[in-house]
C-alpha cells in the first residue's frame, strides 16, 4: 500500500549512510545530551535523542498568547523513551509532532530548522522530506513543498490493496496531467515505475488529543452503510478517523506505518502500543490569550484551555452539534457588552461572537461528497458545527472522509506547485456524484485507498485544538493562516461573511 | 454493468431499451393508478424559513416531497441537485399544500446517482412560504419546533422496554422473526438510521437465539410509472444486496456457517401502488435443529 524506500544496493553505502545519519543524530544530540533541562525551557524544537524533562504542564508562546502541552503522568526525561529515540535515519516521531507546533510541525518550524542547520536537520530526509527523492538534498528547492507549505511527501502504491494485500481493481484510471516535482512522471519513483507509486504531499498531523479521535459511535459507518473496519489485532472498530485518509484502523498501525515509512525503522505492534499509550496521555490546546489573558482563569468558558480536553469524554466521543451540548460547550462566561477600549472584554466578546457564528450561523452546505450524498440532500443548509461537531475537538464523530473541495478543481485553490492528476471513472463505477466522471485533482485522496470514483479528492476532518501553532492548514497546506481558512468556507459555500463575523470566527478558532 | 440513467421523456432511446426490457420480463405496461403519483424529475428547492422543502413537478403541477432532513424527521432522504429524482408516492390533494406541492404520503425518494447532470434542478427563493417552528436551522439538524403536517407522529405501541424484552425473550424462545431492509431506486446502500438499525436488529435477534438460521434473500424491484413507463432495477441487486447483508451480519458476529445468502431475480413491484415496498432484502432469523 505505500511506495518502499528506495534501494540501497550497495552493502558499503549502506553502511557509510547509516554512519553519516548517526552522525547526524549523535551531533543533534550532543547540543543537547549536555542540557538535562526541562523541554518546556527550551522552548524551541527538541531534537530526537534529546535528554530533556517532559513535564505534566508545559506552555510555549504563540503569536496569539501561549498553547499548553500536557501529559497525564510523571515528568519524565526524554532520552531512551521511544517517541523521542532516533530511527537510522536521524528522525523520531517528535522530529514531526512537536511541542511547540502542538505536536504538529508549522512551516515556521521547519525554515528555521532549514536555516539553524542549513538543511541537514533528518526532517529534510529525501524519502519523503524532499519533493521526491531523486533530487538534489542540499538544494533548498529540492524541498519547496516541505519548506513552503509544510508538506511531506506520501507515495502509496498504485493501484491499492485491501487490508488482506489482495489488490483492488480501481473504479477509475489515473493520469498525471501536471509534475512540477517530477516524482510522479519520474522512472524509478512515479505511476510508470517497477513500483508504480502516486506521490501526494499532506501535512503531519497533531500527535495529541487521540483519544478523542480513536473510536466510533456506531459499530457501521453511518454515512457509507457499511461495516466500520476492524482492527485486525484487537477487533475493535475503528473509527476510521485516523490520518487524512483513513488507511490504517487504529493509532497502533499508524505508529507503526510512520516508523516505518518516515523512520526507516519496523517496529512490532508492542513497541507501537508504547507510543499509542504516550499519545492517549497527551493533550494539546490554546491556554493563554496576548489580549483576553489566560483560559485557566475564573470565569473562563469551560471549552477554553487545555483542562477540557482532559476532562473531557473521548471514548466514544460526544456529539456537539446539539444545543443541549455544544461542540465547545457554552462561553456564555464571556458574553456580554465590552467596554470600549477595554481590549480583554473585546477580544472575548468577539471569540463568543465567533462560536455563535460558527455554531448557529446558517450556510448551504453543497456539492460536498461526504455531506450531501448521505441523504441529507444537496444543498443542505446548516451550520459549521454540524460537520465540525465533536465536543471539545470540532472533528466529525461520524466515520468518513469529505470532499471540501481543498483538492479537487474546480473549489481548490490555484496551487501549479502541486501535481495535479486526471481521474477518468469507468463507464460502470458510480460517478462522483457531484463532479461526474471525469476531475481534476491534486490529490486523490481516500480514492487512493478504496480506488472508488466517488471517493476522489476526500479527506478526513482535523481537529480543531491548538490551531494557532500549527499553520499552514488543510492537508496540502493550502491557506497560511486561519483568515484563509474562513475565505476558503466564505467563496466554497457563498456565505457572505462580513468582516466583523471573519474576525470573529478567526478570533474564536484561533482561541482554541 | 452499464448503470443506466431514469427514463426522462426527452429521453427516447433509453424509454425503448425500458420497454423492450419490460416486455420481454413478461411485465406489460401498466400504469400507476389515480392516486399514485410516479414519476422522475429533477428536484427544486426552495429557501424557505425557517427550513428549506423540497418539491418537484410533474404535468404542470407541484409536489410537496419533504422538508430538510433531520434526525426526527419522517422522509430521512431527500433529493440532490444535479440528479434527478424518482418519486414514489400516494398524493393528497385534498389536503392543505406544503411549499405550494400536493402533499405526498407515504412517499419514497430515490436520486439517481449513476448520472451528474449539472443543472438538473434549482435553490428557489422561499417564495413567502414557511415551513414553521420556533427553533431555526442550526444544531441537530431536526427541523424547527414540532414536526410538519407532512411528517406524521410513529403509531402508538409497546414502550420501547417492553419491545425490548419481548425480543430477547423471543428470540431465546427460538421464535422465527423476519427483519425486512428496503432500498432506494437501483441502489445497494443501507439508509441511515432506519436500515442500519434494522441490520443491527437482526444480528442482535440470531445472536440472543440459540442455534439461530439466518436465511437473507434479495430481491430488485420495478416502479410502475404513472405516465405508464416501467423502470427496472439493475438485475445484479438481488445477490449484490443479499450478499453485503450477510457480510454485515458476519462482522457483527454471526457465523457464516449460520447464514445462507439467497436471491430472486425476477424484478417485484405492486402495479405501481408502493412499489418501493419490493425493493427489499428479507433476513429470517429461525431456530436452527
Amino acid at each position: 500500500m505505500h511506495a518502499k524506500e528506495p534501494v540501497v544496493r550497495s552493502n558499503v553505502v549502506r553502511a557509510a549512510i547509516l554512519v553519516a545519519t548517526a552522525a547526524l543524530a549523535a551531533n543533534a544530540v550532543a547540543q543537547q545530551e549536555s542540557t538535562t533541562g526541562t523541554l518546556a525551557a527550551i522552548s524551541g524544537f527538541v531534537e530526537p535523542g534529546a535528554s530533556v524533562l517532559f513535564e505534566p504542564h508545559m506552555e510555549f508562546p504563540n503569536e496569539q498568547g501561549t498553547i499548553a502541552v500536557t501529559f497525564e503522568g510523571p515528568a519524565f526525561n526524554t532520552k531512551g523513551h521511544p517517541f523521542f529515540t532516533p530511527g537510522p535515519n536521524g528522525r523520531a516521531c517528535i522530529s514531526c509532532h512537536q511541542p511547540i507546533d502542538a505536536m504538529s510541525i508549522s512551516v515556521k518550524t521547519l525554515r528555521e530548522r532549514w536555516d539553524v542547520t542549513q538543511g541537514s536537520d533528518p526532517l529534510f530526509d529525501m524519502s519523503d522530506g524532499g519533493n521526491c527523492p531523486n533530487l538534489p538534498r542540499a538544494e533548498r528547492s529540492s524541498h519547496s513543498l516541505l519548506l513552503d507549505r509544510g508538506l511531506f511527501r506520501v507515495g502509496l502504491a498504485w493501484p491499492p490493496k485491501d487490508a488482506a494485500g489482495k489488490p483492488i481493481e480501481p473504479e477509475f484510471t489515473i493520469e498525471v496531467a501536471t509534475d512540477p516535482t517530477g516524482c510522479n512522471t519520474d522512472a524509478t519513483y512515479g505511476l510508470k515505475s517497477a513500483q508504480p507509486t502516486v506521490s501526494v504531499y499532506r501535512r503531519a498531523r497533531m500527535a495529541a488529543n487521540v483519544r478523542y479521535l480513536e473510536s466510533a459511535q456506531a459499530p457501521q459507518n453511518t454515512k457509507t452503510g457499511l461495516p466500520l473496519v476492524r482492527d485486525p489485532v484487537t477487533g475493535i472498530h475503528s473509527s476510521m478517523s485516523i490520518m487524512s485518509d483513513a488507511r490504517v484502523p487504529s493509532l497502533a498501525q499508524q505508529a507503526q506505518d510512520a516508523s516505518a515509512t518516515h523512520m526507516a525503522i519496523p517496529i512490532t505492534r508492542a513497541e507501537a502500543n508504547v507510543l499509542v499509550e504516550f499519545q492517549r496521555k497527551v493533550h494539546a490546546a490554546q491556554q493563554s490569550s496576548n489580549v483576553g489573558g489566560r483560559f485557566d482563569a475564573p470565569n473562563t468558558p469551560p471549552a477554553l484551555g487545555v483542562k477540557a480536553l482532559i476532562e473531557g469524554r473521548g471514548n466514544p466521543p460526544i456529539n456537539g452539534n446539539d444545543t443541549d451540548t455544544g461542540v465547545f460547550l457554552l462561553m456564555d462566561e464571556w458574553k456580554g457588552p465590552a467596554t470600549p477600549g477595554d481590549k480583554a472584554a473585546e477580544f472575548k466578546a468577539s471569540v463568543t461572537r465567533g462560536y455563535d457564528i460558527f455554531f448557529f450561523r446558517p450556510l448551504w452546505l453543497r456539492d460536498t461528497f461526504g455531506i450531501n450524498n448521505i441523504g441529507l440532500g444537496n444543498p443542505y443548509k446548516q451550520t459549521c458545527a454540524f460537520c465540525h461537531n465533536t465536543q471539545i475537538t470540532g472533528h466529525d464523530d461520524v466515520p468518513g472522509w469529505m470532499d471540501l473541495g481543498t483538492n479537487n478543481f474546480p473549489h481548490a485553490a490555484a496551487a501549479p506547485e502541486l501535481p495535479t492528476f486526471k481521474i477518468t471513472c469507468k463507464a460502470e463505477a458510480a460517478p462522483h456524484p457531484y463532479l461526474g466522471r471525469e476531475i481534476y485533482t491534486h490529490d486523490p485522496g481516500r480514492a487512493l485507498i478504496s480506488g472508488k470514483c466517488a471517493d476522489v479528492g476526500s479527506l478526513v476532518m482535523q481537529q480543531f485544538r491548538g490551531l494557532g501553532s500549527r499553520a499552514p492548514y488543510f492537508a496540502n497546506g493550502s491557506a497560511k493562516s486561519i483568515r484563509e481558512v474562513v475565505d476558503f468556507y466564505d467563496r466554497r459555500f457563498n456565505v457572505g461573511y462580513t468582516d466583523e463575523e471573519k474576525a470573529d470566527l478567526v478570533n474564536f478558532l484561533l482561541a482554541l | 454493468m452499464m448503470r443506466r440513467a431514469f427514463v426522462k421523456k426527452d429521453h427516447t432511446t433509453a424509454r425503448a431499451l425500458l420497454l423492450v426490457s419490460s416486455l420481454v420480463a413478461g411485465a406489460a405496461l401498466a400504469q400507476a393508478p389515480a392516486s399514485e403519483r410516479n414519476f422522475v424529475a429533477c428536484p427544486l428547492v426552495l429557501d424557505t424559513p425557517d427550513i428549506p422543502c423540497w418539491v418537484a413537478e410533474y404535468e404542470g403541477e407541484r409536489y410537496f416531497l419533504a422538508v430538510q432532513t433531520g434526525r426526527s424527521a419522517g422522509v430521512t432522504f431527500v433529493p440532490q441537485l444535479k440528479h434527478e429524482v424518482l418519486v414514489e408516492g400516494t398524493a393528497h390533494p385534498d389536503e392543505p399544500r406544503m411549499c405550494g406541492g400536493i402533499v405526498l404520503r407515504p412517499v419514497k425518494l430515490s436520486v439517481n446517482e449513476a448520472e451528474v447532470i449539472p443543472d438538473c434542478g434549482a435553490i428557489l427563493p422561499g417564495d413567502g412560504y414557511q415551513v414553521t417552528g420556533p427553533r431555526p436551522i442550526g444544531p441537530d439538524g431536526d427541523p424547527p419546533g414540532g414536526k410538519s403536517t407532512a411528517i406524521r407522529p410513529p403509531p402508538q405501541g409497546p414502550s420501547r422496554e417492553e419491545q425490548a424484552r419481548q425480543f430477547q425473550a423471543d428470540a431465546a424462545a427460538g421464535k422465527t422473526r423476519d427483519f425486512e431492509i428496503l432500498y432506494f431506486f437501483d441502489s445497494n446502500y443501507l439508509p441511515f438510521p432506519t436500515e442500519q438499525a434494522t441490520v443491527d436488529q437482526a444480528a442482535n435477534y440470531a445472536a440472543a437465539m440459540p442455534n439461530a438460521k439466518v436465511l437473507i434473500t434479495g430481491y430488485r424491484g420495478q416502479s410502475n410509472l404513472s405516465n405508464g413507463e416501467v423502470l427496472v432495477e439493475d438485475a445484479s441487486l438481488p445477490q449484490k444486496r443479499a450478499e453485503l447483508v450477510a457480510e454485515i451480519m458476519k462482522n457483527f458476529g454471526i457465523a457464516a456457517e449460520q447464514i445462507e445468502v439467497a436471491w430472486v431475480d425476477e424484478p417485484q413491484h405492486n402495479a405501481g401502488v408502493l412499489d418501493w415496498r419490493k425493493r427489499r432484502v428479507v433476513v429470517k432469523v429461525s431456530a436452527g435443529s
